[in-house]
C-alpha cells in the first residue's frame, strides 16, 4: 500500500468517524451540558478505562505490569475467559483484548507472558478434568476507578438492583418458556436430538518454565493447580476465519467476488459501494439502474478492500469500467449479435462477434447501442480472447443417482460441449472408485462426435475419487485448459485438498455442485457453479462454463422497464468503423434465475456454520439492498468483563476527548462495546434456554445488518441480527439449544421470536414427501430442494423450525433471507426522498448510535439528517475514488475532496474547518489506525438492553456484577458529553430550523 | 379391440418366495424389510386394452393388480436398477411420487443404439409409486422399429402402462419391480396388433451387480 493511498483511507476513516461523533453530539437528551468538570469525568474516564485494562494490552506492558510467571497464570485464570473452539484462533495480543481464549490461545499468551520476562519455557499438555467444571472465572475485581466515575455521576450502583434482577430473570424464565413450549410442539413430528457429550473442543496445555533454580515449574492458565501426567507438546499453527462474498447468478456460476481475513479482535465491516456513474448515481433517484455496477468494500483495522465489482442484476463485472477515451476504438467493418441473453432480467447481454483483432482494446465508448431507437447505456462484460481448452470430468459414483444428478451432469455436459466449438480441445473422463478416460484432449469437427464420448462413460461406477480422471485428461505441458467437475460434492475433505493442489499453471478447475456444497468447494477450486435441481437449466449453467472459458465480446445494459412479451429491437453500431449489427427479443417475465450475494465464513477450508444470502439481487430492490451496512465479528462467544467495561469506557472517553479537543484523542482498541456484548449475550441466553452449560466446538461468527427500504414517504431500516455460526452450540446442546439461539438471537434484538409465532400462530408441516409449495421465499424453497429436513413453518413460509434427520432443529427466517431476528424502526421521516443521497445520510445518521440512543427519535435525528447527509455523501465519494484506485491503480491522484464538496454540497474547509483539522491532525498522529467506518459497529447499539444483559449473564453463570449499573452509568455519561464544537453549532442553528418545517409528523 | 379382463388373479412376487420346504413355514416376504402397510389390490379395475387381435390370446388375461406386501411403496426407490440387463437410474420423489428410471450409457454396438438410437438418459419408465396404493402406475416408453417412424410419426414412440405391478424382493434381499404390459406389432396403416404380454422384472441391483 503506497503510502498516498494510506492517508486517503485514513482520512476517508476521518471523515466516516466525523458522521459518528456528530451524531452522537446531536442525539435527543444531549444538550449542551455546563458542566464545569468536564475535565474531570475525562481524566476518571480514562482512569476507569485503564483499570479495565490492567495489566496491558499488548504482551509486553503486560509482562512488566505482572513481574513474575506465577502472577501471569494468576492473572488468566481470574482474567481471561476460557472459550469453546476447536484450534488456535487468536494471539497472544488477541487473547489481552478481548480477555477470552481456548486453552490453546490461553497457553500461547501465557508463555508469551512468561518469555517477554526473560524465562525459558515449554509446553505440556494434561487432560482435561474428566467431569464438568465450573468456567467462572474465580476471582472478582475491586474497581475504584469504575466506582468513582458512578460516585461523579451520582449513581448508586445499588439502586434498583432488586428490579433489574427480577426483570431479567422474567425475561429468563419467559425464554424457557418459549423452547420449552417449541420443544414440545416439535416433539409430536420428529425425534428431537438430545444434547451431545460435553467435550473440550481444545487442548489443555501447560507452560512450564525454568526458575533460576534451573527446576521447570508448570503454570496452568485455567486451573489454579496444575495437572499431572503431562507430555510433551507444541502450540499448532493458527487458523485464520476469512469472510467470503459470492455471487451467485441467476445461472448458477458462483463468482467470487471478494474475500477478507476476520482480525480475531475487531470487526470486520461490509458495505458496498458503487464503482462507476458516481454522479449518476447521487444525483438520481434510487433505481438500481443509477449504478451500473457495484463493489463491496471490506474494512477493518483502519484498511479497505474493495472486492470484484458486479450488476445489480448479478452479473459478475468482468472487465473494469473505465472511461478511457484515448484508447482507439477497435476498426469493425462486419459485426454480428449472435446471442441475446435476458436471463438477468432487466440487464440483457449480447454476444457480438465481429472481425476486430481478439486483442482489441474495447470499451464502452467505442458501442453505440440503442434499444427501440433510444440509446441505451452499454458496458463491456466481456472481452474477445483465447479460448482454452475443456476437460470435462463427470463424477459416476453411486450418489450421483440422488436426485437424478448423473443426469443433470449429463445434460450441462452436453450443454458445455454444444458451446465449445473448435479449435478447442476436448477432453472427458468419468470419475469413481477407477478413473475412466472416455476422450484425450482432441478437436472434434462433429460436435455430436465429442457428445458421444462425454456420454461414453456415463455409467456408474463404485467409489469415489475425483483428481485421478484429472491426471488424465488435464495433463499438463499441453496448453491452457478448463476442468469441469460435474459432481455432487460428496465426496471428503481429502478429495478438496487434492483437487486445490491440482490448481494452477496452465490448468483452471471449476466444480460444478449442488447449491449445499457450493461454499466447501469454493476453498479448493477456481470456481464453482451450480448445479440446479432439474435438467431444464443445466442447459444454462452448461452455457455460463462455456462463457468462462472465454471467446467474445459481450455487451450488457439494463433494458427499461416494460411490459413482458413486448418486441425489443436492439440497433449495434462502433465508433471505429462501418459495421452495423441488429437483433430483437421479447421482454421476460423477469429474471430466469435467483442472482444474489451470499457471505460464508471459511475457517481451515471448511465453512463455519451456514452462508447466508446478504443480498437479492435482480429485483426492483437490489439497489437499496445495496445501502445496507454490514458487521462481522467472530469469536469465542464469551469474554470477559474486564473487556466489556474497558470497551465501554474507551468509548466513552473517546466521546470525550474529541468533544473537549484533547490532543492524542484515540479510538479503543479491540472490538466494538455493542458486538462484544451482544456475542455475550447470544451465548449466555442459550445457554439459559437450553437450561444447561453448553460446551461449544466452533467460534461464533455474529452478523449485524442494518438495511434501509422506502417505506411511502419514509425511510425504514431494518436491523437483523443474524449467527452465522452459533459456535457449535445447537449441535453440542440439541434440539433444545437450537431452538435456544433462535429465542436468543430475538431477545438480542428485543422483539418477539420466531420460537414465540411459531407457538402461537399457525403452523404448517413441510417433510421429505410433502410437495413444495407454491409462492413460499425462494430461500424457503433452496433450503428444502433436495433435503431431508422437515420444515414447520408459518403459512407463508417466512419462518420456521428446520428439523435435520439427526433431529438437531435450527431457526430460521427467509423473508428476508436471513436466520435469526430483525426489527424495522422508523428512523428518520422525510416530506420525500429526495434522491439517493439522502438515503447514505439516513444511514449513517439513524444508525451511528450506540449505547441505547432510542431507534425511535426520529425527530432528532431529521432535524441533523441533511446536514449528515453531506457529510456522509463526502466520505462515500471518497470512498468511490478509493475502489477505483485500488481497482485501476490510479497513479494521477483525482481532486476527490473537490468533487466530493461539489457534489455534495459541502465546504470542508469552512463548515467542517474545526472536526477537518481535528481529524487531520488525528491522522498525522496515527488516531485513527483501527476505526475507519462505525456505521456497521452502530447498526448493533439500540438492541443491547445492558441492564437484562448482564444479569441474564450472570444467571447464566458468567458473574459480572459490576456491570449491572452501567445502564444507569451510560445514560449519565451522555447528559455529560460536551457540547459540539462552534462551527458545527452554527450550522446546526440553521439546518435545524430548515429541517424542522419539512419534517414535521 | 378393446377387451376387458375382469378375473384372475396374478402374483408376480412369487418367484421371491420357493415353495416352502415339506413342513416348514414358507419364508416371510418381507424378511428384508417393511416400509408401510402392505398393499394387495387385485381386478381394482377394467383392464383396457385398445390392440387388435386380443381376442385369440389364448393364456389368461392379467388383471389390474398393485401388489406391495411389504410396503415398498414407501421407501426410496432411487438407485442403480438392471433393466433387462442394462444399467437404469431410478429417481424416486417421495415428494411427489414420481418415479423415473432412465438408461445410463449404451453400448453403441449395442441394438438399442444401433436400432432405436436409445442412448444415455433415455427414460424407460415413468410413473408414480406412493404412499395411495390405487394411484400406482408405471408406463413403459417403448418404441416400434425404426421404420414405423416414416409411417406412424405418432406411434412410433409410444407408452404402454403396466396392467399388474408388483413390488418385493428377490432372494438376495434386492428390491424388485415387476411388471406386466402387452406388446404389439404395427402395420403400415398404423393398425396395432397384440402379440403376448410380457413381464418385465426390473431389479435393484447397486452398482456391483450391473454390467456396464
Amino acid at each position: 500500500m503506497s503510502a498516498h493511498f494510506r492517508n486517503r483511507a485514513l482520512i476517508i476513516a476521518g471523515l466516516a468517524v466525523a458522521v459518528w461523533v456528530l451524531s452522537l453530539f446531536l442525539r435527543p437528551g444531549a444538550e449542551p451540558a455546563p458542566d464545569q468538570d468536564q475535565a474531570t469525568l475525562l481524566e476518571l474516564l480514562r482512569a476507569a478505562e485503564a483499570e479495565a485494562a490492567w495489566p496491558g494490552l499488548d504482551v509486553e506492558s503486560a509482562a512488566a505490569e505482572l513481574e513474575t510467571p506465577e502472577a501471569a497464570a494468576a492473572f488468566l485464570r481470574s482474567g481471561v475467559v476460557l472459550q469453546d473452539y476447536a484450534g488456535r484462533f487468536a494471539d497472544p495480543n488477541d487473547v489481552l483484548l478481548t480477555r477470552g481464549g481456548n486453552g490453546e490461545d490461553q497457553a500461547a499468551l501465557l508463555r508469551a507472558l512468561v518469555e517477554a520476562m526473560g524465562y525459558e519455557t515449554r509446553l505440556r499438555e494434561a487432560d482435561w478434568p474428566a467431569g464438568p467444571f465450573d468456567r467462572r472465572l474465580q476471582t472478582e475485581r475491586d474497581r475504584p476507578a469504575h466506582h468513582a466515575v458512578q460516585a461523579f455521576l451520582a449513581i448508586d450502583p445499588a439502586a434498583g438492583e432488586e428490579e433489574r434482577e427480577a426483570e431479567a430473570r422474567a425475561l429468563v424464565d419467559q425464554l424457557r418458556a418459549e423452547v420449552d413450549a417449541a420443544f414440545t410442539l416439535l416433539s409430536e413430528h420428529a425425534d428431537l436430538a438430545e444434547p451431545g457429550v460435553q467435550t473440550r473442543p481444545d487442548r489443555r496445555i501447560l507452560v512450564e518454565y525454568r526458575d533460576g533454580d534451573d527446576a521447570w515449574r508448570a503454570l496452568d492458565p485455567v486451573f489454579a493447580e496444575p495437572a499431572a501426567g503431562t507430555r510433551p507438546v507444541e502450540l499448532a499453527a493458527r487458523s485464520d476465519v476469512t469472510a467470503r462474498l459470492d455471487l451467485i447468478t441467476s445461472d448458477g456460476a458462483r463468482v467470487p467476488l471478494g474475500a477478507a481475513r476476520i482480525d480475531p479482535s475487531q470487526e470486520l465491516t461490509l458495505s458496498f459501494a458503487p464503482a462507476s456513474g458516481l454522479a449518476d448515481y447521487f444525483e438520481g433517484p434510487p433505481e438500481p439502474a443509477d449504478a451500473a455496477l457495484w463493489r463491496p468494500v471490506f474494512q477493518q483495522g483502519g484498511q479497505a478492500f474493495a472486492g470484484q465489482a458486479f450488476t445489480p442484476a448479478g452479473r459478475p463485472a468482468i472487465v473494469p469500467e473505465v472511461d478511457d477515451a484515448s484508447s482507439p476504438a477497435p476498426v469493425v467493418n462486419a459485426a454480428e449479435i449472435v446471442d441475446t441473453d435476458t436471463g438477468a432480467w432487466p440487464e440483457v447481454t449480447l454476444t457480438v462477434r465481429t472481425d476486430a483483432p481478439d486483442n482489441a482494446p474495447w470499451r464502452a465508448a467505442h458501442i453505440r447501442l440503442s434499444e427501440n431507437g433510444a440509446p441505451v447505456r452499454a458496458r463491456v462484460a466481456a472481452l474477445p480472447r483465447p479460448r482454452r481448452d475443456v476437460a470435462v470430468i463427470t463424477d459416476v459414483s453411486p450418489s450421483m443417482t440422488e436426485q437424478g444428478r448423473i443426469f443433470i451432469a449429463g445434460q450441462i455436459g452436453r450443454a458445455l460441449l454444444a458451446r465449445t466449438p473448435r479449435p478447442q480441445l476436448i477432453s472427458a473422463a468419468t470419475a469413481a472408485g477407477t478413473p475412466q478416460l472416455q476422450s484425450n484432449r482432441r478437436m472434434y469437427f462433429n460436435t455430436q462426435m465429442g457428445v458421444d464420448a462425454f456420454e461414453t462413460g456415463l455409467v456408474i461406477r463404485a467409489g469415489d475419487d475425483l483428481t485421478a480422471p484429472i491426471a488424465q485428461a488435464a495433463r499438463p505441458g499441453y496448453g491452457p485448459i478448463d476442468v469441469v467437475v460435474l459432481t455432487d460434492g460428496e465426496v471428503g475433505d481429502d478429495q478438496l485438498e487434492r483437487l486445490n493442489a491440482l490448481r494452477g499453471g496452465e490448468r483452471r478447475i471449476y466444480a460444478v455442485v449442488p447449491e449445499r456444497q457450493a461454499a466447501r468447494f469454493a476453498q479448493a477450486v477456481d470456481r464453482v457453479f451450480i448445479m440446479p435441481a432439474d435438467e431444464a437449466a443445466a442447459a444454462g449453467v452448461g452455457q455460463a462454463i462455456a462463457a468462462a472459458a472465454g471467446g467474445v465480446l459481450s455487451i450488457s445494459y439494463v433494458a427499461e422497464a416494460g411490459e413482458p412479451g413486448a418486441e425489443r429491437a436492439l440497433e449495434l453500431s462502433f465508433e471505429g468503423g462501418p459495421a452495423q449489427a441488429s437483433a430483437a427479443f421479447t421482454a421476460p417475465d423477469g429474471p430466469a434465475g435467483e442472482p444474489r450475494l451470499e457471505l460464508s465464513l471459511v475457517r481451515d477450508g471448511a465453512v463455519l456454520g451456514e452462508p447466508r444470502t446478504l443480498v437479492e439481487l435482480g429485483g426492483p430492490e437490489s439497489g437499496w439492498a445495496l445501502m445496507a451496512q454490514h458487521a462481522l465479528l467472530v469469536s469465542g462467544g464469551r469474554v470477559s468483563e474486564d473487556a466489556m467495561l474497558r470497551a465501554f469506557y474507551g468509548q466513552e472517553r473517546w466521546v470525550h476527548e474529541l468533544g473537549l479537543e484533547s490532543p492524542g484523542a484515540s479510538p479503543p482498541p479491540g472490538p466494538d462495546f455493542v458486538l462484544l456484548t451482544t456475542a455475550q449475550q447470544l451465548t449466555g441466553l442459550t445457554e439459559q434456554g437450553a437450561g444447561a452449560p453448553i460446551t461449544g466446538f466452533a467460534l461464533q461468527g455474529l452478523l449485524v445488518t442494518a438495511a434501509p427500504s422506502p417505506d411511502g414517504g419514509s425511510l425504514s431500516v431494518t436491523r437483523t441480527l443474524d449467527l452465522l455460526s452459533d459456535g457449535g452450540l445447537g449441535a453440542s446442546g440439541g434440539a433444545r439449544a437450537g431452538l435456544a439461539v433462535g429465542s436468543a438471537e430475538a431477545a438480542a434484538l428485543g422483539v418477539e421470536s420466531v420460537n414465540a409465532a411459531l407457538v402461537r400462530g399457525a403452523r404448517t408441516t413441510i417433510d421429505p414427501r410433502t410437495p413444495l409449495p407454491d409462492g413460499w421465499p425462494e430461500a424457503a424453497l433452496r433450503t428444502l430442494r433436495g433435503a431431508q429436513a422437515t420444515l414447520v413453518a408459518a403459512p407463508d413460509g417466512g419462518a420456521g423450525w428446520l428439523i435435520d434427520p439427526s433431529g438437531q432443529v435450527t431457526v430460521r427466517l427467509f423473508e428476508p433471507a436471513a436466520k435469526g431476528a430483525r426489527v424495522t424502526r422508523i428512523v428518520a421521516q422525510f416530506d420525500t426522498i429526495r434522491h439517493r443521497l439522502g438515503l447514505a445520510g439516513a444511514v449513517a445518521s439513524g444508525l451511528l448510535s450506540p449505547y441505547n440512543v432510542p431507534g425511535q427519535s426520529v425527530g432528532a435525528v431529521t432535524a441533523i439528517l441533511d446536514f449528515d447527509v453531506r457529510l456522509f455523501c463526502a466520505s462515500s465519494v471518497a470512498l468511490g475514488f478509493l475502489n477505483e484506485e485500488l481497482e485501476q491503480g490510479y497513479t494521477d491522484e483525482p481532486d476527490w475532496i473537490g468533487y466530493a464538496e461539489d457534489k455534495c454540497a459541502i465546504d470542508l474547509d469552512n463548515t467542517l474547518g474545526d472536526f477537518w483539522q481535528s481529524f487531520t491532525t488525528g491522522v498525522a498522529n496515527g488516531w485513527l489506525g483501527d476505526r475507519l467506518t462505525d456505521a456497521a459497529k452502530a447498526a448493533g447499539g439500540p438492541g443491547v438492553t445492558h441492564s437484562q444483559e448482564v444479569i441474564i449473564n450472570t444467571e447464566a453463570g458468567i458473574l459480572i456484577t459490576d456491570l449491572q449499573s452501567l445502564a444507569a452509568t451510560a445514560a449519565a455519561l451522555h447528559e455529560r458529553r460536551p457540547p459540539p464544537l462552534p462551527g458545527r453549532t452554527a450550522v446546526l442553528a440553521s439546518e435545524s430550523s430548515s429541517n424542522a418545517a419539512q419534517t414535521a409528523p | 379391440m378393446m377387451i376387458q379382463a375382469m378375473a384372475g388373479a396374478f402374483a408376480l412376487v412369487q418367484s421371491a418366495d420357493p415353495a416352502p420346504v415339506d413342513g416348514a413355514e414358507p419364508p416371510d416376504p418381507c424378511r428384508f424389510g417393511t416400509y408401510g402397510p402392505a398393499a394387495d389390490l387385485i381386478d381394482t379395475a377394467p383392464v383396457e386394452i385398445d390392440l387388435e387381435g386380443l381376442e385369440s390370446f389364448e393364456g389368461e388375461v392379467p388383471t389390474a393388480d398393485i401388489i406391495d406386501p411389504c410396503g415398498l411403496r414407501f421407501a426410496d426407490l432411487s438407485g442403480v436398477w438392471a433393466f433387462n440387463g442394462h444399467q437404469a437410474v431410478a429417481y424416486h420423489d417421495l415428494r411427489t411420487g414420481a418415479f423415473r428410471m432412465r438408461f445410463t450409457h449404451v453400448a453403441y454396438d449395442h441394438p438399442y443404439f444401433e436400432t432405436w438410437a436409445i442412448r444415455f438418459g433415455y427414460p424407460v419408465l415413468d410413473g408414480v409409486i406412493g404412499p395411495e396404493a390405487d394411484a400406482l402406475h408405471v408406463t413403459f416408453n417403448s418404441i416400434y422399429p425404426p421404420g414405423v417412424e416414416q409411417t406412424c410419426p405418432d406411434r412410433y414412440r409410444h407408452r404402454v402402462d403396466y396392467i399388474a405391478i408388483a413390488l418385493g424382493y428377490d432372494d438376495a434381499g434386492r428390491a424388485v419391480l415387476s411388471g406386466v404390459r402387452p406388446r404389439a406389432s404395427i402395420d403400415a396403416q398404423c393398425v396395432e396388433t397384440f402379440i403376448e404380454f410380457e413381464t418385465d422384472t426390473i431389479v435393484r441391483t447397486g452398482v456391483e451387480g450391473v454390467a456396464p
